[in-house]
């Protein structure tokens, strides 16, 4: 056999399936009572019907789908809004239950969640419907009135300013210094590997042993399941984007891929990173610097500023 | 904008600032001066994660022998799992010091420097689980959201060293949780505990990315220079964010790192007879820096024992034993040394976990063995010296089993406020205002113990 072959996993019902008993925080020396193969009493009451149709896990899926029963696509979706906005409707999105907090806009999550079993659980239309949103659109300006009466943003009256994660982090430097790679990659490969230019995804994790630049930007521990992330901001962060050969390497390539004046090549460094020119005082101080210091290390100061490292 | 209006700006946060204290506003983490003389300065948390048993170390319990095999006369009190009969400890405790306190076989060298602790048997907090309860002893509440204690005391007292954190967090691996553990939450980020992972023993390798291979510390001033310029200018555009600001800060703090943090963090400067004192495990290591960073002016070092959560012996508690060996020998050694330097008159040292565990063995879990116990919210130990604490006394009881905590008791807020007392606070004006109303690090609760602290 190949050492790397596609393959697809199935899973098939056995002829006689039987009901298990539960096993007591999962240890099978230790059998509670036989638990009948239905649907959880707290979503379905406690008179459901046992599961008829072979192994019952059919059934079970589609009771986890079914469009009356509403946590499932309340949590998926609020997953989503938590992934574009910094925080979900519901800021405890692993707990819906009475230790939880209570959503913020609960309107606006059953109708989020509804439309999206209406569109057949799409989560392309899902993501379509948030990022189209006039709430979306919202930039990060502060508003005097609105700090003071909602300073955390509960009712997202503006953009929350978030530094990116580890992996955009990792794929924006390589991206920015022409460098990344990013038709898939065959196998999971290390990233500290100064050869791997492929997309953050793609590399290897550890459970025992987290990359040490993963880490630094708070990747979460493998071995526990995370229901979001932390973003913090500390100085050993800005140690590797001062001082890391990671870094350095992009900064060269960043500064080997601009061409003409140093004016233009300002111009152009901008545009790769922002999406913009430089203002006058940028460019000012652009050239006032390259007039002391090298293209390289005004690259890394570009790839290490605020508006590179947050998205707003 | 200038920085003092971003300060008071930002969160409405420093407006309602709870210090007598002019704050400098160019520098967050410049010292202020606490509200009242402080006995201590510096604080060394030594977190045993995942629940030390105190009836198999601090707390003895001969009934436990008498009783062993049998149920807990009054029933077994509610707990993460289930519990079945009361179980002996397989551990003796001898009695150590002058003070004549008992203490587990299992920690011997600690025994010999238990006069320099004050140890409190009547801890007791809210949840039986580690989550809750590690965000309970680490915040002051059971759920993410609020500034962790290391967080409150940089950002009431700032820091003695600017060339490094205020606040520094060793760990090998992660705790459970992860960062939310140290985080500053809605305090400005710049409090956050800066987290170093001790899985590294080349002091060269353990701050990764310390020194720049290529260039010199004025041409990378140039760049930090130009840095600030260009992040003040994006933020004069973009308006006051706490977070631009914190970054701007971290900056500061990471170029004046370079220059100190190799020789604080490097313990092969300590003789080897020394370092052989506190061992050559995470550990050891972990609380040989934290002594380094805490002499020259860090406010505060947490040490957490290991990854996940090694302490949580559901199953076997003759685990506890090849653990106190990893830290035995280095909790008694760095206290001894602060003892010498005189440093531990102006330190706080605390041990313990985020809970004890249950002196009914545990049958829920995993059984194979059946030696072990479960979580234990109800009364568990904790240990505390320097920083003007009350040496080679007990303080509190539990039951005559060691389950709940029954005389003296001390919550973990009542802790907090006197560990906030001994460091010049009152845990009740540490105050900052979020969201409509002012938090503190004890919520609402909180009485300082004064019979654990020296008048």
């Amino acid at each position: 056999m190949p050492e790397q072959y596609p393959y697809l996993q199935t899973l098939s019902d056995k002829d006689k399936p039987a009901d298990m008993k539960v096993l007591i925080r999962g240890d099978k020396n230790n059998q509670g009572d036989v638990a009948p193969r239905r649907f959880l009493a707290i979503l379905s009451g406690k008179d459901r019907a046992l599961f008829s149709k072979g192994s019952g896990r059919l059934q079970l899926a589609e009771a986890i789908a079914d469009d009356s029963n509403p946590l499932t696509a309340r949590v998926i979706v609020n997953r989503v809004w938590q992934q574009h906005f910094g925080r979900g409707i519901v800021s405890t999105p692993s707990n819906f239950g009475q230790l939880g907090e209570r959503p913020t806009h609960p309107e606006l999550l059953d109708t989020l969640a509804s439309e999206f079993m209406e569109q057949g659980w799409s989560l392309k239309k899902l993501h379509k419907q948030i990022l189209m949103s006039a709430t979306y659109a919202l930039s990060a300006e502060p508003v005097e009135a609105n700090l003071t009466q909602d300073p955390d943003n509960r009712f997202f009256w503006r953009a929350n300013r978030r530094r990116v994660d580890a992996e955009t982090l990792r794929d924006s430097l390589l991206f920015a210094a022409g460098e990344l790679d990013s038709a898939p990659a065959e196998k999971a490969l290390m990233l500290d590997d100064e050869k791997n230019l492929k997309r953050t995804v793609y590399g290897f994790i550890s459970r025992r042993k987290v990359d040490g630049t993963l880490a630094l930007f708070d990747f979460p521990n493998p071995q526990a399941t995370s229901e979001s992330r932390m973003s913090t901001l500390v100085p050993p962060q800005r140690l590797f984007l001062m001082n890391s050969p990671f870094v350095e390497q992009r900064a060269r390539a960043l500064a080997s891929r601009l061409t003409g004046t140093d004016e233009e090549k300002v111009k152009q460094a901008y545009r790769i990173l922002f999406s913009r020119d430089p203002d006058a005082t940028e460019l000012k101080l652009a050239l006032q610097f390259l007039g002391q210091g090298e293209w390289v290390q005004y690259a890394r100061v570009l790839l290490g500023s605020n508006e590179f490292l947050f998205v707003n | 904008m200038e920085r003092r209006d971003f300060l008071r700006n930002v969160g409405a946060g420093f407006g309602m600032y709870g210090l007598a204290g002019v704050l400098d506003a160019a520098n967050p983490l410049a010292v202020r001066p606490p509200h009242f003389e402080a006995k201590a300065k510096r604080i060394i948390y030594l977190f045993l994660n995942g629940g030390p048993s105190q009836v198999d170390t601090f707390d003895p319990k001969p009934m436990l022998a008498k009783y062993h095999g049998k149920p807990m006369p009054a029933g077994n009190l509610k707990t993460e799992r289930k519990t079945g009969n009361l179980m002996r400890s397989p551990f003796e405790f001898r009695r150590c010091g002058k003070s004549g306190i008992e203490v587990s076989e299992i920690f011997p060298k600690l025994g010999t420097v238990i006069d320099e602790f004050c140890v409190i048997r009547s801890m007791h907090t809210d949840r039986p689980n580690h989550e809750p309860s590690l965000l309970l002893l680490n915040s002051g509440d059971k759920l993410p959201g609020r500034p962790s204690m290391g967080s409150w005391l940089t950002y009431g007292l700032g820091s003695e060293n600017q060339n490094l954190p205020g606040y520094v967090v060793l760990c090998p691996g992660l705790p459970v949780l992860g960062h939310q553990n140290w985080a500053a939450n809605f305090l400005p980020a710049v409090y956050q505990g800066t987290y170093v992972p001790m899985g590294e023993k080349d002091p060269k390798k353990l701050i990764a990315h310390i020194r720049n291979s290529s260039l010199s510390p004025e041409k990378q001033r140039l760049e930090l220079d130009l840095l600030e310029q260009l992040n003040r200018h994006h933020m004069k555009k973009e308006g006051a964010d706490a977070q631009l600001e914190a970054t701007i800060q971290s900056a500061e703090i990471a170029f004046r790192m370079q220059a100190e943090a190799p020789d604080a963090f490097d313990i092969t400067k300590e003789p080897e007879k020394v370092r052989g004192r506190y061992g050559d495990g995470d550990f050891g290591r972990g609380c040989l820096i934290a002594r380094r960073l805490i002499e020259r002016g860090v406010r505060m070092v947490q040490v957490y024992f290991g990854n996940f959560q090694p302490w949580d012996n559901h199953d076997d508690i003759e685990i506890h034993r090849p653990l106190a060996e990893q830290c035995d020998g280095a909790i008694a050694a760095l206290i001894q040394d602060l003892s010498a330097s005189g440093l531990l008159e102006e330190t706080i040292v605390l041990v313990g976990g985020e809970f004890g565990r249950t002196p009914a063995v545990e049958v829920g879990g995993l059984v194979k063995v059946q030696n072990g116990r479960d979580h234990n919210n109800h009364g568990f130990s904790y240990l505390v010296a320097g920083g003007g604490f009350q040496g080679g006394t007990t303080y509190g009881a539990t039951d005559d089993f060691g389950f709940a905590a029954v005389e003296k008791k001390v919550h973990i807020h009542d802790l907090h406020a006197t560990v906030l007392n001994q460091m010049g606070l009152d845990h009740t004006k540490l105050t900052y205002r979020h969201s409509g109303r002012d938090y503190r690090l004890t919520d609402v609760a909180g009485n300082v113990v004064k019979d654990i602290i020296r008048a």
